[in-house]
């Protein structure tokens, strides 16, 4: 197996007294969409803020552990340095759609944002991004501002945003909890296409279990901050090893069972 | 932008008064300071609208003297008052915690201060008069601001827009020019509004105990303190220039809730609804 593009390994994050993560490991290769699953709490947005070093409170940091994208040590990164990997190397995707966007700015102001260098090349760059994520007048998308776009436009801009400075990396932070079931799939599939097209690893942060059986190649299963289990997706879900995964998988079931008996 | 009563009702309450203060001052005959004494405390007339002082002194002229000394005031102090604001609370609020806790402790050991005896200090230190006034008034009043600016620095911090932001690579700086800035200032010129009345009737009340504005020159709490004594005969004289201060806070008063009922959308659930 080649190097993977990012390597977790024996993640400590927490406050000075209190742990958050675990012995947190996980790897994320090339082309490929790894799906961080845990219940609320569990830290699964928290590993994501750690790869970037974005830590909500400057009280939580780093206690041990090491981060390896692309053989680069992150962890002992400095916060210019950093700077220079996100949005570049990695890129975010935040959770809700409806607050990630600067209420009082263009769509295209914040798209060409994070490129400073030639303006006319982003631009273009922008205008291809959004059809890409299938607007059909990006002109016109780059001139609105976000409250004239619904939930589901503001993600694919989002995702646009992302993909602007052709990131290796992706991590998507619960990007489909804000959204409807049909636009749920539609995302998915087109964070599917992407990963395929240029291919991205997507480290895919979810509590739905229904989603990560739909479009993950690996799932990593994290308990309170530590990740108990990981493998390929059928693997996890056809063989699941520990108890906390079986009772995952029960709940999935439980829930297709209800829905099914009311259709 | 959302309608709201109280804002149009304030901005037409003050372009009327602001309106009779640029036609009055075009086109007002007399002198503030012109002493006519043979005219002394002539009640309001068609030759002198608001009457006249006990040195023969045309109300009206005098009145709109103190109402730009007093909208001068109230505008610079409140200007002031936001730049240093802006630049303390906005620093505080970026800054790591230890700072940040350090700046505003310092804030508000100056705002421990009494405020007159501040005033009255800077009065006797550099003397009396329209700068030492807005000396005095700039040394207290730039804590409120700095205050309400890192409150609101904090809470667009807290954005997900700016997480996004920096999770794309934008720096600081940038980052609070293009995302933090903008979406504060709403709120930021509510609190400036706010602050205008107050340094009006600030100035008024220095002005009406003797230690604001000086004589010959008038401003309108130093009219209505002249006017006290004689009330009860003169009422003209304390009538006018009350009035015109009342008016001018109370507009201002009403455009900026009427601000603050448009950028606070916390104030307008509580509320019940728009006005």
């Amino acid at each position: 197996m080649s190097i993977p593009l990012l390597n977790i390994q024996d993640l400590v994050v927490g406050l000075k007294n209190s742990i958050i993560i675990n012995h947190a490991s996980l790897d994320v290769s090339e082309n490929e969409i790894v799906a961080l699953v845990g219940e609320s709490g569990s830290g699964k947005s928290m590993i994501a803020r750690a790869i970037m070093g974005l830590f909500p409170s400057p009280l939580i940091f780093r206690h041990s552990g090491s981060i390896f994208f692309q053989k680069q040590p992150l962890h002992t990164y400095t916060e210019r340095q950093l700077r220079k990997i996100r949005g570049h190397g990695i890129a975010y995707i935040p959770q809700s759609p409806l607050n990630a966007l600067n209420p009082i700015m263009s769509i295209g102001r914040q798209i060409i944002e994070s490129q400073l260098t030639n303006h006319s090349k982003a631009r273009e760059r922008a205008l291809f991004l959004l059809h890409r994520v299938g607007f059909s007048d990006p002109e016109l998308t780059m001139k609105s501002l976000p409250y004239q776009l619904s939930g589901g436009m503001r993600q694919r801009v989002l995702i646009a945003i992302a993909l602007m400075n052709s990131p290796k990396l992706l991590i998507a932070d619960e990007p489909t909890t804000a959204l409807d079931v049909t636009l749920q799939a539609e995302i998915l599939s087109l964070l599917q296409d992407l990963k395929e097209e240029y291919g991205l690893g997507i480290l895919f942060i979810t509590h739905d279990l229904g989603i990560v059986a739909r479009s993950a190649d690996r799932v990593v299963i994290l308990q309170s901050g530590k990740t108990i289990e990981s493998g390929n997706a059928d693997a996890i879900f056809y063989h699941p090893q520990l108890p906390y995964t079986q009772l995952l998988i029960k709940s999935l079931d439980y829930q297709t069972a209800m829905v099914e008996s009311t259709l | 932008m959302k309608h709201s009563v109280k804002l149009k009702f304030g901005i037409a309450l003050l372009s009327l008064l602001l309106l009779t203060f640029i036609f009055g001052t075009l086109f007002c005959p007399y002198h503030p300071h012109a002493t006519v004494l043979a005219e002394k405390n002539s009640p309001p007339s068609l030759i002198h609208w608001f009457g006249t002082d006990e040195l023969g002194r045309d109300l009206f002229a005098r009145t709109l003297q103190g109402m730009r000394i007093s909208l001068t005031i109230g505008s610079l102090a409140a200007c002031i008052d936001l730049l240093f604001g802006t630049i303390w609370g906005s620093i505080s609020g970026l800054s790591s915690k230890r700072i940040d806790s350090t700046m505003m402790r310092i804030a508000e050991l100056i705002y421990s201060l009494p405020y007159l005896l501040v005033v009255i200090l800077a009065s006797v230190f550099l003397g009396k008069g329209l700068v030492p006034l807005i000396t005095a008034m700039i040394c207290i009043g730039w804590i409120q601001m700095a205050r309400i600016i890192r409150l609101l620095v904090r809470e667009a911090l807290c954005a997900e827009y700016v997480l996004a932001a920096r999770a794309l690579g934008v720096p600081n700086l940038r980052l609070f020019r293009t995302h933090i800035l903008p979406n504060i200032i709403g709120p930021m010129l509510a609190a400036c509004m706010l602050a205008i009345p107050h340094a009006i009737f600030t100035e008024a009340f220095l002005s009406f105990l003797g230690i604001g504005i000086q004589p010959p020159n008038a401003s309108l709490g130093s009219l209505v303190g002249d006017a006290i004594p004689a009330m009860r005969f003169y009422s003209w004289r304390l009538i006018f220039p009350a009035g015109a201060i009342t008016a001018l806070i109370f507009s201002i008063t009403l455009i900026s809730d009427g601000l603050r009922d448009i950028y606070d959308p916390k104030q307008r659930i509580s509320d019940g609804g728009l006005l």
